[in-house]
């Protein structure tokens, strides 16, 4: 983190507790972290260790039990479920691991989907989605359903749908664990280009192949931070 | 096979639930067509229970179209010369007045020819039928035979009956028999039989069976064998011919002719009839769309039964085999349903027939097979349809989910890979089974909500017709003078009597003695302007002088009847506004004089004294006729009695019934009833297809939106990780209501855009079953297009709510 710098992602003592039957479940137990606008951090950690509560709630898809959260200068733990949808919408871009494409959309239009939300004009929707689909190389699919499309195809949209809203940052949800290695490392190659151009991805893997390509790494276990270190690349 | 129901058995009885809402939509479906069956069954199938009713005619008078009733000499002419027929019977029916049993009745009395019993086959319960020679003399064999009813329930079953004296219009009968239970003559409601040959006496006509002229009763024959119905017609020509030479026409006329008819097609009336099928029609789409609920709750059910269809594919199950079992599954369902619908069927028919149609007004209406509870049952010919019927829904709607789910991906179903049969049928963007079949139903559903609306804007518009007279607080009763006891001199005095009496009572404001009521006059008698004028038929309305004010019927010109319009008095005579119109162009009426040839009194001068306003007479859906009033003074015929009151009109019954017997203890007092009860009887046709419409296509419309729910509600289960992404990915709450709203709505607006032009093509039928309506009325189309738009809106309300709490966690759970 720069001396002086606004962190783009402020967590300060989040924690998460699922109740179930009087049983008490500790997702998370006081996060304290960090991320900076155009940072590229992976988080890892055994399963059940929080990893995926973390990234919902660093997704404004559900809110912390305790704690702060503060995303882009503003605090979004407490928000109303309407305006939690609409920060969502422009400030976080979701690539998940079963690329949760709709198959009854076209690309084309599974990639507009963020921009109908936001209620974007129709020819800058059509610009900003070829441009979208120009950057994760396909362009040419446009017409296409998910059906019709290869695993690392459908991811390459997700991409693309995560980044036409130009999103602060790019949550990524184990992206390459329906993919064979090969379409696995494009679509790390292709989110390595992304955060070259400027892009702040924060991705939940736990294959440390793929960790390695984060400037940083964060280790969850028991729903704590146990570990967070700087890869050298 | 046994295997295979053995498991359907257990199958069903595993899931209640389903097992429930299946058999209760089958229910309503197949109930509601066993209902129509059994009417069409009653009414149009059941040979008529008469011996060999193939062999039977019906003989009518024609003269170019118009079908005329027999008068006597033409009938014996025909009688005595043809020669393909058996025999010939006529017969006709009137009411009397039953005197001598504890509480007089009024009964219906057929008039046969001694032919009559044999030729129908019908044998007495008891004594004898009358014989040949005793229908061959005027008045000369007062006999009677009485119906199994009336001999139960007026003389406790007694045997003595046979050779007893019982009184019909004063005038003494011997009883020879008693006829067999279920018998009740040609109009289904006969209590008497007299020989034809009374006629003279019963009706108090003595010129009733030597004027040619005057036509009253029917004509059936039986074929003899060999002869065929087109043999039989072409040799009534020449009968029919010297009918015109042994009776010329004083008048132009076309040339008679003798029809003969199948006696079961003569006694089907076609109103009816189109009705019925109409109704049926409307069932089958009613089923149609139970059908298709079933096939979309068969086809849900079966993604519950993917891993269970995988295995049995897996050891070795061919496609036949799984088709086979689920179609056991469904025809059990169909046949559980139809023994439901067996139920439901008895509590239609008890509408149906509450609902019953009236004859539809003309003389040979009454003599056709109606709905009533005696003839529409639930019996062998309609339980076998109900089988029928039960196992072809079973295999209609069974026969898709049987296809689709035999045609499963069995590697992804045994590794639970979503993306089989559920993300095929989840969505309603693109067309799948799902989506035709809801839209089809929504289409059915807007055709039967077309008609019904139709035909419940045409009765609306009945209702609010204005029949030119007022009807509420008025108490109508009945009472019919025998014509042999009552001179027309005695009536007079009787109903003068009466109506003082009936005046004087409390609260008792206009009190009125006629042969009409408004809606309800079907006398018709011959009238011209002037010497060598053309006759023209006219109502002829028998009036006391305080029936205008009573109906509060306008006097337009000139003056109502007075007391001075006495017999002895000339005669006095009012046109309605229609009838100076079309009888008088252009001319002014009043006081000119016109000739009647009224009731067999023969013809005589009137002098027109006034106009008054139109009363429709012909029934509330007929506009005005020509219409003419005398004064029931100088033509005392008719029996209907009329009071306004200023209070209940019913509190006054009893009065009126007293005051009647007070002067003739042996009078029996009928049809008393208030005057908005008989008119509301007078729109029973309608009534009947509106109504039966009506429920029909509620129930297509309830079905169509359970239909329409379960699809949507399914829709949204199955899409749950897809509605989470879209919130995921910044799609509020209301975004998500609005799209599965909108996946409803648009079923529902394919459903419109089929539906429209086929209601538009399939209600042309009802055309003539409307009133003041037109088959493709805008407003009745825009009606039910909203209604449905607003079911639909409802139907996908509960699962777009539910869509609503979907948590966008699930993107990421479902991993």
């Amino acid at each position: 983190m720069a001396d002086g710098a606004v962190p783009l992602i402020h967590l300060e003592g989040v924690t998460k507790v699922f109740v179930t039957d009087e049983v008490e479940t500790h997702a998370l137990a006081g996060i304290h972290v960090d991320i900076n606008k155009g940072e590229y951090v992976s988080i890892s950690g055994p399963s059940g260790c929080g990893k995926s509560t973390l990234l919902a709630i660093l997704g404004l898809l559900d809110t912390p039990t305790d704690g702060t959260y503060i995303l882009n200068g503003k605090p979004v733990s407490g928000l109303k479920m309407q305006e939690r949808a609409r920060i969502r919408n422009r400030e976080i871009g979701f690539i998940f691991q079963a690329f949760n494409l709709i198959g009854d959309l076209t690309v084309y239009e599974n990639v507009e989907l963020p921009l109908t939300y936001r209620g974007t004009p129709g020819s800058e929707r059509k610009k900003l989605v070829h441009e979208a689909l120009e950057k994760v190389g396909m362009s040419h699919r446009v017409k296409h359903y998910p059906s019709q499309l290869s695993g690392g195809q459908q991811q390459r949209v997700a991409v693309a749908r995560a980044l036409v809203g130009s999103p602060s940052v790019l949550l990524a949800d184990e992206p390459t664990g329906n993919l064979d290695s090969a379409n696995g490392e494009a679509v790390m190659d292709l989110m390595r280009e992304l955060h070259r151009n400027g892009a702040t991805i924060v991705m939940v893997t736990h294959d440390p192949r793929y960790a390695r390509f984060a400037d940083r790494n964060i280790h969850l276990f028991d729903g704590r931070v146990v570990e967070e270190k700087m890869e050298v690349v | 096979m046994l295997r295979d129901l053995r498991f359907a058995v257990r199958s069903l009885l595993r899931s209640p639930g389903f097992t429930a809402v299946a058999i209760a939509t089958l229910a309503l479906g197949i109930g509601a067509n066993t209902t129509i069956f059994s009417l069409i069954n009653g009414v149009l199938l059941r040979p008529l229970p008469y011996h060999d009713p193939d062999k039977l005619v019906a003989l009518d008078l024609m003269s170019g179209r118009s079908q005329f009733p027999w008068s006597y000499p033409m009938f014996e002419d025909v009688r005595r010369d043809q020669r393909s027929f058996e025999s010939v019977a006529g017969f006709s029916t009137w009411s009397g007045n039953l005197t001598g049993v504890e509480n007089p009745l009024r009964l219906q009395v057929e008039l046969v020819s001694a032919s009559y019993f044999p030729m129908l086959g019908i044998e007495p319960a008891l004594g004898r039928v009358f014989r040949p020679e005793e229908d061959r003399e005027p008045n000369g064999h007062p006999l009677a035979l009485v119906s199994y009813r009336l001999w139960r329930e007026q003389y406790a079953r007694d045997p003595g009956i046979v050779g007893r004296t019982i009184h019909l219009n004063q005038l003494p009968y011997t009883v020879v028999g008693v006829m067999p239970p279920g018998f009740r003559g040609q109009t289904d409601d006969i209590d008497i039989w007299i020989p034809i040959t009374m006629a003279p006496s019963f009706y108090g006509i003595p010129r009733r069976l030597t004027n040619a002229w005057t036509f009253w009763f029917r004509v059936y024959a039986r074929l003899k064998p060999g002869v065929s119905l087109p043999q039989a017609s072409f040799q009534m020509a020449p009968l029919a011919k010297a009918i015109d030479v042994a009776h010329p026409h004083p008048n132009e006329m076309k040339p008679w002719q003798v029809r003969a008819n199948s006696l079961t097609e003569a006694k089907t009336d076609p109103a009816l009839r189109k009705s019925l099928m109409i109704m049926f029609a409307a069932v089958g789409f009613v089923l149609l769309i139970a059908c298709v609920n079933m096939a979309n709750l068969l086809m849900s059910r079966s993604v519950s039964r993917q891993k269970e269809v995988a295995v049995r594919l897996a050891v070795g199950a061919s496609r036949g085999a799984l088709i086979r079992q689920f179609l056991t599954e469904s025809v059990l369902l169909g046949l559980a349903g139809g023994v439901a619908g067996f139920f439901v069927a008895a509590y239609g028919i008890d509408l149906a027939t509450a609902l019953r149609p009236e004859a539809s007004g003309n003389f040979w209406a009454f003599y056709s097979r109606s709905v009533k509870a005696e003839s529409v049952q639930l019996d062998g010919y309609v339980l076998a349809f109900n089988i029928a019927l039960s196992i072809l829904a079973g295999v209609l709607f069974g026969l898709l989910p049987a296809l689709q789910a035999s045609k499963l991906d069995l590697n992804q179903a045994l590794k639970n890979v979503t993306g089989g049969w559920s993300a095929k049928w989840s969505s309603l963007r693109r067309p799948n089974s799902r989506s035709v079949l809801i839209t089809g139903e929504m289409a059915l559903a807007l055709v039967l909500l077309a008609g019904a609306g139709l035909m419940i804007e045409s009765f609306a518009r009945l209702l609010k017709t204005r029949i030119g007279a007022t009807t509420d607080h008025v108490l109508t009763a009945s009472v019919s003078l025998p014509l042999r006891q009552y001179s027309p001199e005695a009536a007079v005095r009787f109903q003068q009597q009466l109506l003082g009496r009936l005046e004087a009572a409390p609260g008792v404001q206009h009190v009125s003695v006629s042969n009409c009521l408004p809606a309800r006059g079907d006398e018709v008698t011959m009238m011209r302007t002037g010497e060598g004028k053309e006759w023209a038929a006219v109502g002829a309305r028998s009036v006391s002088p305080d029936y205008f004010a009573l109906f509060h019927i306008p006097l337009l010109r000139g003056r109502l009847f007075g007391g001075h319009d006495q017999a002895g008095a000339p005669k006095a005579l009012l046109l309605t506004e229609t009838a100076a119109r079309h009888l008088f162009p252009g001319e002014d009426p009043i006081g000119k004089h016109v000739e009647l040839q009224i009731w067999d009194t023969g013809e005589q001068v009137a002098e027109v004294i006034g106009i008054v306003g139109d009363v429709r007479y012909d029934g509330i859906e007929r506009p005005p006729g020509d219409d003419v009033y005398v004064s029931y003074w100088q033509y005392p015929y008719g029996a209907d009695v009329a009071v306004r009151t200023a209070g209940d009109p019913m509190s006054l019954a009893p009065y009126v019934r007293s005051a009647i017997h007070a002067l003739d203890k042996d009078l029996p007092v009928y049809g008393v009833e208030t005057m908005d009860r008989k008119l509301v009887d007078s729109t029973s046709r309608l009534r009947f297809s509106a109504v039966l419409l009506g429920v029909f296509a509620a129930l297509a419309l309830l079905l169509a939106a359970i239909g329409l729910y379960g699809v949507v509600a399914y829709s949204v289960a199955a899409r749950t990780r897809e509605i989470g992404i879209r919130l995921a990915l910044g799609a509020k709450r209301e975004d998500v209501f609005k799209l599965v709203v909108g996946d409803g709505l648009s079923l529902c607006l394919a459903g419109l855009v089929i539906g429209v032009p086929s209601a538009v093509a399939a209600t042309r039928v009802l055309s003539s079953f409307l009133y003041n309506t037109k088959p493709g009325d805008p407003i009745a189309f825009a009606a039910v297009s909203v209604l449905l738009v607003l079911v639909a809106l409802m139907a996908a309300y509960i699962p777009a709510r539910r869509a609503m709490q979907v948590d966008p966690m699930v993107a990421l759970r479902w991993e």
